[in-house]
């Protein structure tokens, strides 16, 4: 057994595709030689690492929640009869209503800009409050200069050398918002926050993900990382220069 | 006709019970082989509505995630595949000489040793993004396989060829991506570029010899 061989036998062990006396066989002969053992156990386990990392890595996409609904708006506008259209009349109002909601979508929704948190990022610029050790100094800052609270993540327990370093006011596409900086290895990292007006359509270059119960969606927006995501009525979005993972990882800390 | 629309009634609800709970596996699939978040809900859509119109035509009783990621492969290579006219990929000779370059390459054995066990230090997007460039016939088989655990003889119905196919395209779609993800972790620094050492390999001649003289002790 050489080593191209070794590697379709674990292969096609893994897969489930030998048989029991081929296993049998396959023992046999590894038992006559260690060598040949102690690479199969090694390829073994190098195998096993690349599909349990690319299981999990694409575990971790989200299916759009509208994508549920969507589908099964569309098989009941191929099949009228179906399901939980049983009259004519029940019919004609779940076309309407679904022919309303489409409409409501299409004309509320406004696309996610991420140029707006981008350009004040990118500005960079000075804090108007420091926490200085006491990050309640930053959420009083905020208290009477917005109309809403604003929560402060709990950001350090989940990304090592991440640290608030100061908050001042902004404005993003004429809604006041909060702007959090937080410093890691000497580059800013930017949080705003601004009350929900309308829901937001994902941008087509956004990737949805899941973080914290919530979806988030991460992308690229000139050269920076963005996230962007809702919570109990804020709108969040993140710049900078950390690895899409702690994006979200900051995202599911609030 | 009639009959027609009470048997249509039935279907629906019971299309729905049955291949609703496949929507993540068929979105997730869809999103790596369009790789376009829009891509992949509209092919998801085309996928349950061709389902929906030939659900006749599925056998109660069989594997119906395994017919409806038939319809989604099939919607894929008609539909959104002529965008990219990546056909030629797949017919590529067997020996593939990037590949056959990696796989005897010091580079292969370098990052089987224990001390690599990189994966787990990779970022899942990194290895999405990874998985991305495969070559979509391959793409393909990796996700059926790997990512569906789908069976050999499943996914040769799946995509429409020979099981002795989807075995090579699947060799060679995990050489691809793990070679990407070793070149990609040695960029990043997350692995040590490979020294003169190339590892233990296992020569047949050695293995021979070795079974020769165990026979005749």
């Amino acid at each position: 057994m050489d080593g191209r061989e070794v590697e379709q036998w674990v292969e096609l062990s893994l897969d489930g595709e030998l048989a029991q006396e081929e296993e049998r066989r396959i023992r046999r002969e590894l038992a006559a030689s260690p060598d040949v053992a102690a690479t199969f156990d090694r390829e073994m386990r190098f195998q096993s690492g690349f599909r349990h990392k690319l299981k999990q890595a694409t575990d971790d996409m989200a299916t759009p929640s509208h994508l549920r609904a969507q589908v099964v708006a569309t098989l009941n506008e191929v099949h009228p009869g179906s399901g939980r259209a049983t009259s004519g009349r029940a019919l004609a109002a779940c076309i309407a209503l679904a022919g309303l909601a489409v409409v409501s979508w299409v004309t509320v929704q406004e696309e996610f800009d991420p140029e707006g948190p981008v350009s004040v990022h990118s500005t960079n610029p000075p804090p108007d409050v420091r926490p200085r050790g006491n990050p309640a100094t930053v959420r009083s800052f905020f208290q009477g200069r917005l109309g809403f609270d604003v929560p402060l993540p709990t950001v350090e327990r989940h990304i090592p050398n991440l640290r608030l370093v100061g908050a001042r006011l902004a404005h993003i596409k004429d809604r006041d918002t909060a702007y959090l900086m937080y410093e890691k290895r000497g580059s800013r990292v930017s949080v705003f926050a601004f009350p929900k007006r309308v829901g937001f359509r994902r941008p087509e270059h956004f990737v949805p993900h899941e973080a914290g119960g919530r979806q988030v969606l991460v992308g690229r927006h000139r050269g920076y990382n963005v996230t962007y995501f809702e919570d109990d009525g804020l709108v969040y979005s993140v710049v900078g220069e950390i690895e899409p993972v702690e994006l979200k990882q900051l995202a599911a800390s609030f | 006709m009639f009959g027609f629309q009470r048997r249509r009634k039935h279907d629906a609800s019971e299309f729905e019970a049955l291949t609703l709970e496949h929507l993540d596996a068929l979105y997730g699939a869809a999103l790596r082989l369009t790789r376009s978040p829009r891509e992949a809900e509209d092919l998801v859509q085309d996928t349950y509505l061709k389902a929906f119109r030939f659900f006749d035509s599925f056998e109660r009783g069989t594997n119906i995630k395994a017919w409806l990621f038939k319809i989604q492969t099939n919607t894929f290579i008609n539909k959104y595949r002529r965008k990219v006219k990546e056909r030629e990929v797949a017919e590529a000779p067997a020996e593939d000489v990037v590949l056959d370059r990696f796989v005897s390459s010091e580079n292969y054995h370098a990052l089987k040793a224990p001390e690599a066990d990189f994966f787990d230090r990779l970022l899942s997007d990194e290895v999405i993004e990874a998985l991305d460039q495969v070559p979509v016939d391959f793409r393909m088989v990796v996700i059926l396989a790997d990512i569906q655990g789908f069976s050999y003889k499943e996914i040769a119905e799946i995509v429409g060829c020979p099981v002795g196919t989807v075995m090579s395209r699947l060799f060679r779609g995990r050489r691809i991506l793990q070679k990407a993800l070793y070149d990609y972790a040695v960029r990043e620094g997350v692995l040590q570029p490979p020294k003169d050492d190339c590892g233990n390999t296992v020569s047949l001649d050695q293995y021979r010899k070795q079974k020769k003289s165990a026979k005749a002790g």
